[in-house]
């Protein structure tokens, strides 16, 4: 809904837009109502009218009617939350908006409407309560048949409650249980509304309440005669009782719900199918493991060989069918972006328009929720500080529009995000001048490009000379940088003065699995994340230097790398020296070093144990995995190996 | 369509009814009396009823009450013919059992109209 609002918003006619708006504010208003969630109906009705008015013609899209109707989304998802969650949230904010939505309407002027004798001129909301009493049918006449004299006399939507309706072995078949709330537009006056259940007064309880829809109307003239048999409360107060007792409803639903709420994932039918073929053909497996083993000779070593690897590669297409299931697209996350650009854009009065792009790609959900603060702090920066105000824009040669970019891509294991603005790009003079004031570099230092772009990630470091409301929260790139590191991935900043920057996110696709390498000090196994190793080299004493206070350096094709020795680090004693064994080049944060390693087990992807969960944060340690034959191994954290070394 | 008793001591009452409903394509049958009502009410399973209240013998609202005894009958829909200003007929005629009223005089649409709130 809110993606088609915008798209109104951006001039769009298609009249499939309002109509696709229209449905789901409906379905909101017909699933809230029939599952008891009164506010939400009641306020998913009042955004409906209006929503009518648009889809007829009768009110002009305009920014003002989108920014109304976009806070709406807002106060819709609010009270959904409130439902799920049991957040409370300002009635008054939602009874504000609903009053602004029904002020709306005095610009309308009604047309096509049918006239009749009865007609007041223009149409009425009632809302219509009505409750049979038990022996209702008893007198000959039907719910079914009056509900539909009143559909007769304009638009109508009813909610039958169901609740007094008794378990089916205890019914009285010639019983009438069922209740319904209407709420009838019509041209006519209360006394025809009225008439339609004059048969029935004394067998229902009854209530008829004009819903005041146009704002400037007083109750006094178009309200129906008070009733004296309607003793519903919801007749005396629009006010504080009504939405009492919304709220005493939405609270006993969410402690119901509240209670047993578990996090739940959407996966679709296909992926569940192929888990069930798998595990299908994991069973003919093993099946035929049992009987290679059941009359094993040597003969039949070979075919149990084979079953065998036919054993690893079900295992193995399994686990990667059930990783899928984690997977969600890229558009989960971007998605909220088209909302935040245009209410930012709108605030700093810049043009911009969102491209999207391999939203598609699919992401593991753990990483995806965990994507969305430093995406959304650097769209921030991108639209604060990089794009240009179109006056400037216009000046500097460029297309008055600013275009931001979200894109996602895979490669190889990895998933790549990219988040590009053509606004004004970094500076580097400015970057230099805070640089300096914050003591990160000499004073007489000239900094290139490089060096600028990686200074921006520093703690503290922001160019803005204003801290403004939108990106100036005290909370710098280096948080973003450490966010998406956390989360095993890196990031990296590209700029052209004057033609914008990009920010590019390199992050696992799971945090569950990591392709690890196995090496092995002492006698103990570690893992390396492989995503982190460049390369792998034999030591020898020729290629290692040791500076006098600076520890030990390794000389590779004319670089040198600062040495970290894993037994030091590990505590593990019979580790080799410097000289055997094997240097691992990490890369991490655009640093590199050598790792010494006693040797190379072997690579495969092992499945991360929290150690947070199960003991507690070590240095230097990512987590823990199981081995084939059962005992733990460590999983390496490279990026604070490297850090640890650097600092 | 609809098989209706027309209930009524007034010739031209019944023959205006009749005419009226033959005319939509119901079938009618008339009774004088409630006693006539009653042997029809018996020979056949009517739709609906549509009395007079003011009738010789047994009245109106007593026949309804009548007619809600009878177990073919109990959710029948059963209107009376009152006027405008019998409130208390149409009060005693609902609590007989009757589903509504029509209000005298009426003419055919008057009478098709209400007879849509009770049949279909």
């Amino acid at each position: 809904m809110e993606t088609d609002l915008l798209e109104i918003e951006r001039g769009s006619s298609d009249p499939e837009l309002l109509q696709s708006i229209f449905r789901t504010v409906h379905s909101i208003k017909g699933g809230s109502g029939s599952l008891g969630f009164d506010a939400i109906a009641d306020f998913s009705h009042q955004l409906e009218s209006l929503l009518d008015k648009l889809r007829g013609g009768q009110v002009e899209p305009n920014r003002e009617l989108v920014n109304l109707l976009l806070r709406s989304v807002d106060v819709e998802r609010s009270l959904l939350g409130e439902v799920q969650n049991g957040i409370g949230i300002d009635m008054s904010v939602v009874e504000q908006l609903k009053n602004e939505i029904s002020h709306w309407h005095p610009s309308v002027i009604p047309i096509g409407l049918p006239k009749t004798e009865a007609a007041v001129g223009h149409a009425i909301t009632y809302r219509i309560e009505f409750k049979p009493h038990r022996g209702f049918f008893l007198s000959g006449n039907d719910p079914i048949r009056i509900l539909r004299e009143l559909a007769s006399l304009g638009e109508i939507e009813t909610n039958c409650e169901i609740s007094q309706l008794p378990p089916l072995a205890e019914i009285d078949p010639e019983a009438s249980y069922l209740s319904w709330a209407c709420r009838l537009h019509t041209v006519h006056l209360s006394d025809a509304v009225r008439e339609v259940f004059a048969w029935v007064t004394d067998d229902c309880d009854l209530s008829i309440q004009a819903v005041p829809e146009l704002g400037e109307l007083p109750r006094s003239q178009h309200n129906p005669i008070p009733n004296p048999r309607s003793v519903d409360r919801r007749d005396d107060d629009h006010g504080l009782g009504r939405r009492a007792s919304d709220r005493v409803t939405m609270d006993l639903a969410t402690s119901d719900v509240g209670t047993a709420r578990q996090q739940t994932l959407q996966v679709t039918a296909e992926k569940i199918d192929g888990l069930v073929n798998l595990v299908g053909e994991l069973v003919i497996t093993q099946t035929m493991l049992k009987q290679s083993i059941d009359h094993f000779d040597m003969s039949r070593l070979v075919q149990l060989q084979a079953t065998i690897a036919l054993f690893e590669r079900n295992t193995r297409e399994l686990q990667q069918a059930i990783l899928a299931i984690r997977m969600l697209p890229v558009s989960f996350v971007f998605s909220r972006f088209h909302r935040l650009v245009r209410d930012i854009g709108m605030a700093l009065g810049k043009k911009i328009s969102l491209a999207i792009s391999g939203e598609n790609s699919e992401l593991d959900k753990s990483v995806i929720e965990k994507l969305f603060d430093p995406l959304t702090h650097l769209v921030r920066n991108a639209l604060d500080h990089g794009l240009e105000t179109p006056e400037e824009r216009l000046s500097a040669g460029k297309p008055e529009v600013g275009t931001l970019s979200l894109h996602a891509q895979h490669r190889g294991g990895d998933i790549e995000i990219v988040v590009r603005d053509d606004g004004r790009g970094l500076d580097p003079g400015k970057i230099a001048t805070k640089a300096r004031a914050l003591g990160l570099i000499a004073s007489e230092e000239v900094l290139d490009a490089q060096r600028a772009q990686q200074l921006i990630f520093r703690s503290g470091f922001s160019t803005a000379d204003r801290v403004s409301e939108l990106s100036g929260r005290g909370v710098g790139l280096d948080v973003v940088r450490e966010n998406i590191t956390s989360l095993g991935g890196r990031i990296e900043v590209t700029s052209m003065p004057g033609q914008g920057s990009m920010f590019l996110i390199r992050l696992p696709l799971t945090l569950a699995i990591v392709e690890g390498m196995f090496v092995q000090v002492g006698a103990d196994t570690f893992v390396l994340p492989l995503a982190f190793i460049t390369e792998c080299m034999q030591s020898n004493e020729q290629m290692v230097k040791r500076i006098a206070g600076q520890g030990i350096v390794v000389e590779v094709r004319g670089e040198y790398l600062p040495v970290v020795e894993l037994r030091r680090i590990c505590n593990v004693a019979d580790g080799m020296e410097i000289g055997k064994g094997v240097f691992v080049m990490m890369e991490a944060d655009n640093k590199r070093v050598a790792l010494l390693v006693d040797a190379l087990i072997g690579q495969d992807q092992v499945v991360v144990k929290s150690l947070e969960t199960n003991y507690r944060r070590v240095d230097h340690l990512a987590g823990a995995t199981i081995l084939g034959d059962g005992r733990v191994a460590l999983i390496l954290d490279a990026n604070s190996i490297v850090r640890g070394q650097i600092h | 369509m609809a098989f209706i008793l027309i209930v009524d001591d007034s010739n031209t009452m019944r023959q205006m009814v009749q005419f009226t409903l033959t005319e939509a394509g119901h079938e009618v049958i008339e009774a004088r009396d409630a006693a006539e009502a009653m042997q029809q009410l018996q020979l056949n399973n009517f739709d609906l009823v549509i009395s007079d209240v003011n009738m010789p013998g047994m009245n109106g609202i007593d026949l309804v009450k009548e007619i809600r005894t009878m177990p073919d009958y109990k959710f029948t829909p059963v209107l009376v013919l009152t006027t405008e200003s019998e409130q208390e007929i149409k009060q005693r005629g609902r609590a007989a059992g009757a589903t509504g009223w029509i209000v005298k005089p009426f003419n055919p649409e008057v009478l098709l109209s209400v007879l849509g709130k009770v049949l279909g």
